[in-house]
C-alpha cells in the first residue's frame, strides 16, 4: 500500500499579460509552474526553487513576487505580467527599454536569470524612474546572476531609465 | 510538491474550524512553509491558506498609543507604510534587511512570527518596543507579549487550532531603539547574529539588548544589564555587556560561523547597538 | 531575372570595416531579453516524467530496494534500479571518461549521499515525485571516509577495487589507480634538482593551504531529454550539455550501438561552468527511456546539482626555496585532491593543474605531486579554473608569505620570477603567453610602487591590497571541426560542435565568419549542436572555442573561398590567379562580383550550396607547445577594508586583467573577465559544501551563499591584454578563466597586508579572518 493523497482542485481566474484565464488546478501547483506547463508561457525560469536567486520573479499586481513559491490559487482574481509581456507595457517601441539596454550593455550571459532581472527591473523602474546605483543594488538585492558579475546589468538599468525619461 | 488538501476559508472562524476538521496546517504568505514543502523537509496532507484573509486583516492601524497590524500584512506593505516609518522607524528598518523584497511582498508578519524560527530578525525588534500578539481560537481570543509568545526552537504559543490575528506595537517618542545585522557570507543572507537595543530617554533608563541566531529562539534577552548600569553607563561598562551576551548566547556553529565566532559577534554588536542606543563610546558602525 | 533568389548586395559605397575587435549585439540578445530562447526544460515533451532516488548513507551495500509501493500509485509507469541495469542485457552499466567507474544507477553499493539509487518513471512528475517518496532503500553501512588524508590511510575502507584506463583520450591513456589506498591517480613532475635547489637557497619555506569542495551553481539545473526508437535501435537525447560528441560516443558504447545510431541536441544553456561536462544524468535518461521505450525527461532541481557535480577539494602543501635577492630556486609542491566516490575527468585536472601548480614562475628546479582522492563524497567534475584555481590559492598566497618572510614586496618578488613571453616553464619553451603584461598592466593601473594606501580614520577599519597573477593551460590535445554552408543568396550557415553556455560563442563564431567573407553578420546563421550534423568538437570547456573553433572556422572560409575563385575562373574564364576574394566580393581582372552573384550563377535550379570544412586539432606543427595549444594568462589586484573586530571585510576596489590574445568582442571579453572574477569572489567570501557524517548540510541556495549584486566591489576596472596569440584566430586565445584564479589569493594576500590574518582555507569567511588577526597579536 502506499500513502498516496489526491490533491484539491480549485477553479481560478486570473488576467497574464493582459489576457482573461480561466482554469482548474490542483492545489499543489505552483504560479511557476502553471506559466511553464499549463500556459506554456517558458520564459520564467525556474532556478534555485527556494526563492533565493529570483530566476522565476513575475509581477502580481505590479509587485515582485517569487513564483517558485506561490501557490498557483493564489492568483485567483489577480493579474500577472511575465516576461512575455514585458514589451507591450511600454507603447513607445517594439521592446521595453529595458530590454534594449540589457542588449547593449550585455546584461546577461546565459540568459536564464534575465527574465526575472528585467522584471524586477521594469519594478523598480515603475516606482524609482531614477535609480542610484545603490537602489539598483537595494532592489535587485537577491536576484542572482552567475555569469556577468552584474556590473552590466546596473548600467543597463540606468541606461534605461535614461531613455525612458528622455 | 508533493500532494496535498487545501482550503481557503475567508474568516479566522472558518480557518479555525478547517484546521480542526482535516488536521490542517495553516500558511499565510507562504515563503518559508512552502520552501519547506518543497524540500520535503514538511509533508502536510491538508493546509488552510489563509490568504483570503487578507481583505480584512491586512492593515496598520493608530489606536490608544499603540499600532495595531493585521497578521495578514505584508512585510513591504509594514515597511513602506508612512505610519510605520513615522512611529516605528526601527521596525521599517528592521524589515528593509529580511530576504529580499520579492519575498516581502508576500510574507505576512504573522506567518513570520508563528514561524518562530531563531534566524528571524523582526522578534528582538518587537521585543524590544515590547509588543503583543492578538492570537484567535475556537475560545476566543486572548494576548500574549511576543517574549512569551516564542517559546523554543520553532515554537510559539500558538495552541492546536489558534491563529495570529494582529500585532500590537505600542508607540512611544521616548523610547529609541537599534536592530543591527551581522551578515558573514553575502550582503543577502540570514543574520550571522542580529542585535537590538533599546532604551527610554527618561533619566536612569537602563537600556534593554536582544539578540537573534545564537540561542533556541530569535529573542534572547540579555540578563544583568541592569546591576552593570546601576552606577551609569560608561564605555567599560558598555564592553561588559558585551561579555555577558557572549557568555549567556547559546550558538550553534554553522558555515556563518563557529560558536567561538558567534559569541564574539554577539559580544561585538551588543557593544555597538548600545553605543549608538546610548550615545556613549565611539560608533563602531 | 533569371534567378528566384533574392541576391545579397553588398554596400558598395560603404568601405569594409572588420568585425574583429569591434563590439556586435549578441546574436541570441532578442531571445534573451523576451523569454523566447529555449533551454531544454522550455522545449515541447510528450512523454515520461522521472524522478532519482537517492542515498542516504555515505558508504553502504544495499541490502534491499522495494518499489511495490511505489509501482502500485496510478501512473507510475516503472521504478528502474541499478540491479535492473546490471541484469538488463541491453546495457554495460558503467561510464567515465577517464576509469569508468561509475555506475549509471548505483550497483550492489553506494558511495555518497546523493548518489542515484533508483529513478520512478511515471506519467506526470507530480506522481514520480509522490512515488519516489514510497521506495524504500535498505543499507548496509559501511565504513566511510570523507577526509583525503584519512582516505589514503593504509586501514581506510576502500571505494574502489580496481580502475583501468577508459582510453577514450591520448592524454589519459596512461591514467590508472595508484598503489596508495583510494588514490584514482597520482600525477608527478620532476624539474631539475629540487635537493640541490632547497640547499643552495638562503631560506626554505614550507606551508599548507586548502579549498573546499564548492558547486558551479548553474541556474539551470540538470534536464535531460531521451527517447528510445525500438525500431531503429537508436537514441535522440537532447540535453544540457558542453560535451555532445563525448554523450554520443558514451551512450552509444554502453548500448553497444554505433555512434550514428545516438543523436545529440544541445540547446541554450543556463550557465554550466564547466559541471555540463562528459556525460552527467545522460546515460540514467537515455537507459530508463530505453527501459519503458519511450521518451523520458528527467529535470532535476538546483539541489540535486550539489548531488550530481562539485568542485574537488584540495589539500596543498608548497616548500620554497629562494635566495636573499628573491630568486625562486626550488618549490616542491603536493597537491591532494579531495574528488569525491568517482573519478569522472580528475585524472586530467589533477596532471594539468599540477602541471602549472608552480604558478606564473620560471624556477629551475620543481618537484609536483598531485593524487586525485576517492573519497565518500559527491564527485569532483571540471570546474572553470580546472584545478588551478585550487592550486594557485595555494602558490599564489605562498608567493606572499615567502615575499614577507625574505622582506620583499610581493610584487617585485613575483616580477623577479615570472616566467618571460618566448621563456621557458618547467624547464621548457613556452612560447608567448601574456603573463608579465596581465601582472604589470594591474601594477600599472594602481601605480603599486610608488602609491600608499591611506588608512580610515576609525581605528578598527584598515585597509590593505593584495595582488596574484596565473598561467593556466587549456585542453591539449584536441580537436575542433567546423561546417560553413554558403547558400545561392550569400548567406552562410555554420556547424560546430559548440555550444552555447552563455559565453557568446554564437556570436564571437559569427563574427570571425562574417569577417573572414567580408559579408554583414546578419547573414550568417550559427547553430547550437547536433551531433547529427555537426561534425566533432571535443569540448565546450578550457576557454577553447574561439581559438579551437575560430581556427576551424577560418579553414573552412578559406575552402569557401577557393571554390569561389574556381566557379569565378570557370565562369568568366579567367585565370585563378587574377582572383581573390575580399571584403565581401570576389574581385577579378574583369570587374568584382558579390559572393551571391557568383553562387548564384554557378549553380542552376533554383540555389545551390557552397560547402567549406575546417579542421584544427592540436596535435599538428606544436613543437614545444604540446602542454597546451595556448596559455591563459591574468591577474587581479584587490584592495580590503577589514573590520578588525568583526573580521568582516569589503572589497573596496578591484582590478581584473587578462590576456585575450587579440580580443574578438572586447564587450564580451570583459564579460568573461569580471563573469569568472565575480564568481571567485563567491569562492573566496562564502562558498563551501559543508558536510556532517558525509552529509551536505546547505544543499540550497538558502545557505549555500554565492555572491550578489551588493557583494561585488564597487569600484572595478577591467584590462584586456592583447599579446596576439602566434596560433589564435586573429591572435585571438582564451578569456574565460584567468580571473577565477586569480582573485581568491589577490583578497586573501590584501586581507593579510591590512589586518596581518593570513587565512590559508578557502572560503575566507569573517571568522577565520578574526581568528587570524587574534594569531597574529598573539
Amino acid at each position: 500500500m502506499n500513502n498516496y493523497i489526491e490533491a484539491t482542485i480549485h477553479e481560478i481566474e486570473f488576467k497574464v499579460n493582459g489576457e482573461e484565464i480561466s482554469m482548474t488546478i490542483p492545489a499543489n501547483l505552483t504560479l511557476v509552474e502553471l506559466l511553464r506547463q499549463e500556459l506554456r508561457l517558458t520564459g520564467t525560469t525556474e532556478g534555485c526553487g527556494v526563492g533565493v536567486c529570483g530566476c522565476c520573479t513575475v509581477l502580481i499586481d505590479n509587485k515582485v513576487v517569487a513564483s517558485c513559491l506561490e501557490l498557483a490559487v493564489n492568483i485567483d482574481g489577480k493579474e500577472v505580467l511575465t516576461i512575455e509581456g514585458l514589451a507591450d507595457t511600454y507603447q513607445l517601441s517594439e521592446f521595453h527599454p529595458l530590454q534594449t539596454s540589457f542588449r547593449e550593455y550585455e546584461g546577461f550571459q546565459c540568459g536564464y536569470c534575465t527574465p526575472g532581472m528585467l522584471i524586477s527591473s521594469k519594478a523598480l523602474l515603475d516606482q524609482n524612474p531614477d535609480p542610484s546605483d545603490e537602489d539598483i543594488r537595494e532592489f535587485l538585492s537577491e536576484n542572482i546572476c552567475r555569469c556577468t558579475g552584474y556590473d552590466s546589468i546596473i548600467m543597463a538599468v540606468k541606461s534605461a531609465a535614461k531613455k525612458m525619461n528622455a | 510538491m508533493l500532494p496535498f488538501k487545501l482550503f481557503l476559508p475567508e474568516s479566522f472562524e472558518e480557518a479555525i474550524q478547517l484546521m480542526k476538521e482535516h488536521s490542517a496546517k495553516p500558511i499565510s504568505g507562504g515563503t518559508a512553509v512552502t520552501t519547506l514543502i518543497k524540500e520535503r523537509i514538511f509533508q502536510p496532507t491538508a493546509i488552510v491558506n489563509l490568504r483570503k484573509l487578507e481583505r480584512d486583516h491586512s492593515y496598520i492601524r493608530e489606536m490608544d498609543g499603540e499600532i495595531q497590524i493585521g497578521a495578514l500584512t505584508t512585510l513591504r506593505t509594514i515597511e513602506t507604510s508612512e505610519i510605520v516609518k513615522r512611529d516605528l522607524p526601527v521596525v521599517a528598518d528592521c524589515i528593509s534587511k529580511i530576504a529580499s523584497i520579492r519575498i516581502r511582498n508576500v510574507a505576512t508578519i504573522g506567518g513570520n512570527l508563528a514561524h518562530a524560527d531563531p534566524d528571524l530578525d523582526l522578534p528582538p525588534v518587537l521585543a524590544g518596543l515590547d509588543a503583543h500578539i492578538d492570537i484567535i481560537g475556537e475560545e476566543g481570543e486572548r494576548s500574549k507579549n511576543i517574549k512569551e509568545f516564542i517559546q523554543g526552537y520553532y515554537e510559539t504559543d500558538l495552541k492546536e487550532g489558534e491563529l495570529i490575528k494582529s500585532i500590537r506595537i505600542p508607540v512611544s517618542s521616548d523610547r529609541k531603539g537599534i536592530y543591527l545585522k551581522h551578515r558573514a557570507l553575502s550582503e543577502a543572507d540570514w543574520p550571522c547574529v542580529g542585535v537590538a537595543a533599546f532604551m527610554d530617554n527618561s533619566p536612569g533608563s537602563i537600556p534593554e539588548v536582544f539578540i537573534n541566531s545564537v540561542a533556541d529562539t530569535p529573542i534572547m534577552r540579555i540578563e544583568g544589564i541592569e546591576e552593570i548600569f546601576s552606577d551609569g553607563i560608561t564605555s567599560e561598562l558598555i564592553d561588559k555587556v558585551g561579555e555577558l551576551a557572549s557568555e549567556q548566547c547559546d550558538p550553534i556553529g554553522d558555515s556563518r560561523g563557529s560558536v567561538w565566532y558567534k559569541r564574539k559577534m554577539a559580544g561585538e554588536f551588543t557593544i555597538r547597538a548600545l553605543r549608538e542606543v546610548t550615545g556613549v563610546g565611539e560608533s563602531l558602525i | 531575372m533569371s534567378t528566384q533568389i533574392p541576391i545579397i548586395e553588398p554596400d558598395r559605397k560603404v568601405e569594409k570595416t572588420s568585425l574583429i575587435g569591434k563590439h556586435v549585439l549578441r546574436l541570441d540578445g532578442e531571445s534573451k531579453v523576451t523569454g523566447a530562447v529555449e533551454y531544454t526544460d522550455d522545449l515541447p515533451f510528450e512523454g515520461y516524467y522521472a524522478e532519482v532516488i537517492r542515498s542516504n548513507v555515505p558508504h553502504g551495500e544495499i541490502v534491499s530496494i522495494s518499489t511495490e509501493a511505489a509501482e502500485s500509485i496510478p501512473g507510475v509507469i516503472a521504478v528502474v534500479t541499478g540491479e535492473d541495469l546490471e541484469n538488463a542485457d541491453w546495457i554495460s552499466p558503467y561510464v567515465g571518461p577517464a576509469f569508468r567507474d561509475q555506475p549509471v544507477l548505483a550497483i550492489g553499493k553506494v558511495r555518497y549521499v546523493g548518489e542515484p539509487v533508483a529513478a520512478v518513471i511515471a506519467e506526470r512528475p507530480d506522481i514520480a515525485a509522490v512515488a519516489s517518496t514510497e521506495v524504500v532503500v535498505k543499507c548496509k553501512k559501511l565504513r566511510s571516509v570523507t577526509d583525503v588524508v584519512k582516505a589514503r590511510k593504509e586501514d581506510a575502507p576502500l571505494l574502489h577495487e580496481s580502475g583501468d584506463s577508459a582510453a577514450i583520450f591520448e592524454d589519459l591513456a596512461m591514467v590508472h589507480h595508484s598503489e596508495e589506498p583510494n588514490v584514482a591517480y597520482a600525477y608527478e613532475l620532476n624539474v631539475g634538482d629540487l635537493e640541490k635547489g632547497f640547499e643552495e637557497a638562503d631560506v626554505v619555506f614550507e606551508k599548507n593551504y586548502a579549498t573546499p569542495m564548492v558547486q558551479h551553481v548553474h541556474l539551470e539545473p540538470f534536464v535531460t531529454i531521451a527517447s528510445y526508437n525500438a525500431a531503429k535501435n537508436s537514441f535522440k537525447i537532447v540535453t544540457g550539455n558542453q560535451t555532445p560528441h563525448f554523450v554520443r560516443r558514451e551512450v552509444a558504447r554502453i548500448f553497444g550501438i554505433p555512434s550514428s545510431k545516438v543523436e545529440v541536441e544541445v540547446p541554450q544553456m543556463g550557465g554550466a561552468f564547466g559541471s555540463k561536462t562528459y556525460v552527467r544524468i545522460e546515460p540514467l535518461v537515455a537507459a530508463l527511456s530505453r527501459a519503458v521505450k519511450a521518451p523520458v525527461k528527467l529535470r532535476q532541481t538546483s539541489s540535486e546539482s550539489f548531488d550530481t557535480s562539485v568542485r574537488d577539494g584540495t589539500q596543498t602543501r608548497v616548500k620554497t626555496g629562494v635566495t636573499h635577492d628573491g630568486v625562486i630556486i626550488a618549490q616542491e609542491v603536493e597537491v591532494i585532491w579531495d574528488s569525491g566516490a568517482y573519478a569522472d575527468i580528475s585524472p586530467r585536472k589533477v596532471k594539468k593543474a599540477g602541471y602549472t601548480a608552480p604558478g606564473a614562475y620560471d624556477i629551475p628546479n620543481v618537484r609536483v605531486i598531485s593524487k586525485s582522492t576517492y573519497t565518500n563524497k559527491p564527485p569532483g567534475v571540471a570546474y572553470r579554473g580546472f584545478g588551478v584555481a585550487q592550486t594557485a590559492w595555494a602558490v599564489e598566497s605562498h608567493i606572499d608569505d615567502v615575499a614577507r618572510e625574505i622582506g620583499m614586496d610581493p610584487v617585485e618578488l613575483r616580477i623577479r620570477n615570472i616566467t618571460q613571453d618566448g621563456g621557458t616553464y618547467n624547464g621548457v619553451g613556452i612560447g608567448i603567453h601574456g603573463a608579465p603584461q596581465c601582472l604589470q598592466a594591474v601594477v600599472d593601473e594602481v601605480d603599486w610602487f610608488g602609491t600608499k594606501l591611506e588608512q580610515p580614520s576609525k581605528k578598527h577599519i584598515k585597509k590593505g591590497r593584495g595582488i596574484a597573477v596565473t598561467l593556466k593551460t587549456t585542453i591539449t590535445p584536441s580537436t575542433s571541426e567546423a561546417i560553413v554552408l554558403l547558400d545561392a543568396d550569400g548567406s552562410v550557415n555554420v556547424i560546430t560542435g559548440g555550444t552555447e553556455i552563455g559565453q557568446g560563442i554564437i556570436t564571437t563564431l559569427a563574427q570571425i565568419t562574417a569577417d573572414g567573407l567580408g559579408i554583414g553578420i546578419e547573414y550568417v546563421n550559427v547553430n547550437t549542436p547536433n551531433t547529427n550534423s555537426a561534425p566533432f568538437n571535443t569540448s565546450t570547456t578550457s576557454s577553447r572555442s574561439t581559438f579551437h573553433l575560430g581556427n576551424a572556422i577560418l579553414g573552412a572560409v578559406d575552402e569557401l573561398k577557393e571554390q569561389l575563385v574556381e566557379f569565378a575562373s570557370e565562369d568568366l574564364e579567367i585565370e585563378k590567379s587574377d582572383i581573390i576574394v575580399e571584403d565581401g566580393f570576389v574581385k577579378t581582372s574583369v570587374g568584382n562580383y558579390s559572393i551571391s552573384e557568383v553562387v548564384a550563377s554557378h549553380f542552376v535550379g533554383g540555389g545551390g550550396t557552397l560547402i567549406g570544412k575546417g579542421y584544427f586539432s592540436t596535435k599538428e606543427g606544436r613543437e614545444n607547445r604540446y602542454e597546451s595549444a595556448f596559455w591563459m594568462t591574468g591577474a587581479t589586484y584587490a584592495e580590503v577594508s577589514v573590520d578588525t573586530r568583526t573580521g568582516k571585510y569589503s572589497i573596496d576596489k578591484w582590478v581584473n586583467s587578462a590576456d585575450c590574445g587579440k580580443a574578438i568582442d572586447p564587450v564580451r571579453c570583459e564579460g568573461q573577465i569580471l563573469g569568472a572574477a565575480v564568481q571567485a569572489l563567491g569562492h573566496t567570501m562564502s562558498e563551501e559544501m559543508v558536510f556532517e557524517s558525509g552529509q551536505q548540510v546547505n544543499k540550497s541556495l538558502l545557505d549555500y551563499k554565492v555572491p550578489a549584486i551588493g557583494d561585488v566591489p564597487k569600484e572595478s576596472k577591467i584590462i584586456i591584454v592583447e599579446s596576439g596569440d602566434p596560433n589564435g584566430p586573429h591572435g585571438a586565445k582564451g578569456v574565460g578563466e584567468s580571473n577565477t584564479v586569480t582573485v581568491p589569493p589577490a583578497i586573501g594576500n590584501a586581507i593579510r597586508d591590512a589586518c596581518g590574518a593570513r587565512v590559508r582555507e578557502l572560503p575566507i569567511t569573517p571568522d577565520k579572518v578574526l581568528r587570524g588577526i587574534e594569531e597574529a597579536s598573539e
